[in-house]
């Protein structure tokens, strides 16, 4: 799959203790995520999937969701 | 609840027709959403299968912009397990269609998702007993035809209102049913909550069927 795939990830924040960045990062350690190089740029996003012919893979959340 | 002010792409989500968090989408070069995947199961494998399904309905597209007929149908068909538009809009869209066994059954697994998903507003507006009594009875009903949710959400809510209906009447195989089906919900590595729930299911049943 992620010869196929470009990846972008767009996480919105939410103010609590932890910093956004260190939720992110968590985040991109689950497995489905861990072996992508990811964008947080949709224009940046379709750049890398035309160039690459490849499709866009899409990841949305939030600081406090999965 | 804060907010980043003038972060590129911050309405994206909402902008691509999703409203969830987490929302996953696979999408072409151009951004056209080809795919949404069930964020109930954010396994690696189930998004290389939702990976691949959106690569078929590719292969589909072009066979039915030449006419293919079948691959039609097959377009429609898995255009809406992608979640790209709803089970009433699929049933339009088959009108007159006639279906191969195959796609009969891959149309009724997609309409138990969607009773399921219906039974799930019901709930969300009404927990009295008619609307637990209707929940039951359409959850029984796609249990006696073997047509069983795919959606994990759906699966869950669907296999806990089944392992209820076993108990109450004492039915072992709906229970067993049930019980395999929230099994296989809660995956390799279940929750405390879920091991707990499984327990004390697998207890009812010895008591409804023990071993002999």
């Amino acid at each position: 799959m992620r010869r196929m795939l470009s990846a972008l990830c767009v996480v919105a924040a939410a103010a609590s203790a932890q910093s956004f960045e260190e939720r992110l990062e968590e985040k991109l350690k689950k497995p489905f995520a861990s072996n992508a190089s990811w964008v947080k740029s949709f224009a940046e996003a379709k750049k890398q999937a035309t160039e690459g012919s490849k499709l866009i893979f899409a990841y949305f959340s939030r600081s406090y969701a999965p | 609840m804060s907010r980043i002010e003038d972060r590129e792409d911050d309405e994206l989500l909402y902008d691509l027709g999703g409203t969830e968090h987490p929302t996953f989408l696979f999408l072409d070069a151009a951004g056209e959403v080809l795919g949404r995947h069930d964020p109930g199961d954010t396994s690696v494998k189930a998004l290389e299968e939702t990976g691949a399904k959106v690569k078929r309905s590719l292969d589909l597209r072009k066979k039915a912009e030449a006419g293919d007929a079948g691959a039609r149908v097959d377009l429609a068909i898995v255009r809406c397990e992608l979640g790209l538009f709803e089970f009433s809009d699929l049933q339009g869209e088959l009108e007159g269609a006639a279906l191969t066994p195959e796609q009969e059954r891959a149309v009724g697994a997609l309409k138990a998702d969607a009773t399921v998903s219906d039974m799930w507003q019901v709930l969300k507006k009404n927990r009295d007993e008619a609307a637990k009594s209707l929940v039951a009875e359409e959850f029984l009903a796609l249990y006696a035809k073997g047509k069983h949710p795919a959606r994990r959400g759906n699966r869950r809510f669907y296999w806990n209102v089944l392992a209820g209906q076993g108990v109450a009447r004492k039915d072992p195989a709906i229970l067993g049913a049930a019980l395999e089906g929230l099994r296989a919900v809660a995956g390799a590595t279940p929750s405390e909550r879920e091991v707990q729930a499984l327990r004390e299911l697998e207890e009812k049943l010895k008591e409804l069927a023990p071993a002999k």
